[in-house]
């Protein structure tokens, strides 16, 4: 059993959300993927519905609506430990999950690939008690992809405001690594497009640590364009380490933050849970 | 065109990047390839290659199945296959290894241990001719 949450989020007009509302029933119903349908209220929220599926044990939980929708249903289903298969169709074009998944942007597409169910079980980081899929940014500024603008100097504009600050890590409480950075993640999937490199496989049990040391003007300037790729490890010199368990042990009070949203502060541990995820994926996953 | 002491891995990235600003710690250990640029106490051990480069500091204990070394390293370093140190080098203790190249410039102090191959060691000893 098919079971939908819409969650038409805050910036939608209701006129517009039930427009692809429709549609999408009508392309689940080609597709022969009907199921039972729940709009996100300010009372019904994302959690509630998916405590409710659970409850009503539906074998595939589908979130429509943005990353922070899917967020909250996969820390729902974690927590509850449920053998339910997630699926999501973007209702944003920017979103970091759908890219990482494979989700296409055009929802006749993204209804496809959801028909087509290819599932992945897939990793899920742990911050404190909240469970991410893509990343968690050390710092009062999280990084991420940055609209390049106009040769690349809104993205340097951006940067330059970066302040630099110590970090120090510990992994899998084996060793200690220090250094003064501009940016640090910890990545358990992430969106590979404009990157060097290959990082972030939700697959392989680990977390890839990733360190921007500090630039000065000019290499914030050589770098905008690969840096507003959002990828650090693009830039020559930025350290990439592996482990299952991170604790970040200062600076105390450095804000520790999720997709934008700040969960906690250091010292905290950054963890691969032992909870996993079924996610119906498309062939164009970033893993 | 890349310089000597950098990583010319191509498409793919060591599986570990120790960055020249980063100071590590404890017992660095990997199931892939490292690079290190950075400072290192402690010990450094991988079954698949070791790059040291020119900037590097370590004072470590090494173990790796390959190793490039360009930087200052303090400690024993046991390779199983390949090593070499390059012009840039400075290697304070012993070595363990199966291949040694030293380039021109390298510093090397410390005693060297190449274990011979199995099939030379079978290899019956040739009579003397009277």
């Amino acid at each position: 059993m098919y079971f939908y949450i819409f969650d038409p989020g805050k910036d939608k007009e209701v006129k517009y959300f039930e427009k692809i509302q429709g549609r999408l029933l009508n392309l689940f119903a080609e597709h022969r993927i009907e199921g039972d349908n729940y709009r996100v209220t300010s009372i019904r929220t994302v959690e509630l519905l998916t405590e409710q599926a659970v409850t009503a044990e539906a074998k595939t939980i589908v979130v429509v609506g943005g990353d922070g929708s899917l967020n909250k249903a996969v820390n729902t289903l974690a927590r509850r430990q449920a053998d339910i298969t997630v699926g999501f169709i973007p209702l944003d074009l920017g979103s970091t999950l759908a890219n990482i998944f494979g989700m296409p942007a055009d929802i006749e597409q993204a209804v496809k690939v959801l028909a087509g169910r290819l599932i992945t079980e897939l990793d899920l980081g742990k911050v404190g008690e909240h469970f991410f899929l893509s990343k968690v940014d050390l710092g009062a500024a999280p990084f991420g992809k940055i609209e390049s603008g106009f040769l690349g100097f809104s993205a340097m504009s951006r940067l330059l405001k970066l302040e630099p600050f110590t970090v120090t890590l510990s992994l899998e409480n084996s060793y200690t690594a220090t250094s003064e950075v501009l940016a640090a993640q910890i990545i358990n999937s992430r969106n590979n497009t404009g990157g060097h490199f290959r990082l972030g496989d939700p697959t392989d049990r680990l977390l890839d640590v990733l360190l921007l040391h500090k630039l000065t003007r000019s290499q914030i300037f050589r770098w905008r364009r690969e840096l507003s790729t959002g990828c650090l490890d693009n830039v020559p010199g930025a350290t990439i380490m592996h482990a299952k368990k991170i604790d970040i042990l200062g600076p105390k009070k450095l804000p520790i933050s999720v997709e934008g949203q700040i969960y906690t502060k250091a010292p905290a541990t950054v963890t691969v849970a032992k909870e996993k995820i079924k996610i119906i994926v498309g062939k164009n996953r970033q893993f | 065109m890349a310089r000597k002491d950098e990583y010319t891995g191509g498409a793919t990235a060591p599986e570990t990047v120790v960055g020249a600003t980063v100071k590590i710690e404890g017992d660095l250990q990997s199931d892939g390839d490292i690079k290190v640029d950075g400072l290192v106490t402690g010990k450094i051990k991988t079954s698949k290659n070791l790059f040291v480069g020119s900037m590097a500091k370590i004072e470590a204990d090494v173990e790796a199945g390959n190793a490039v070394l360009a930087g200052i390293i303090k400690g024993d370093i046991k390779v199983k296959e390949h090593l070499l140190i390059e012009e840039t080098g400075r290697i304070d203790g012993n070595i363990s290894c199966g291949r040694l190249q030293i380039a021109d410039g390298a510093h090397f102090t410390g005693s060297c241990t190449m274990p011979e191959p199995e099939k030379a060691l079978n290899q019956p000893l040739p009579e003397e001719e009277e």
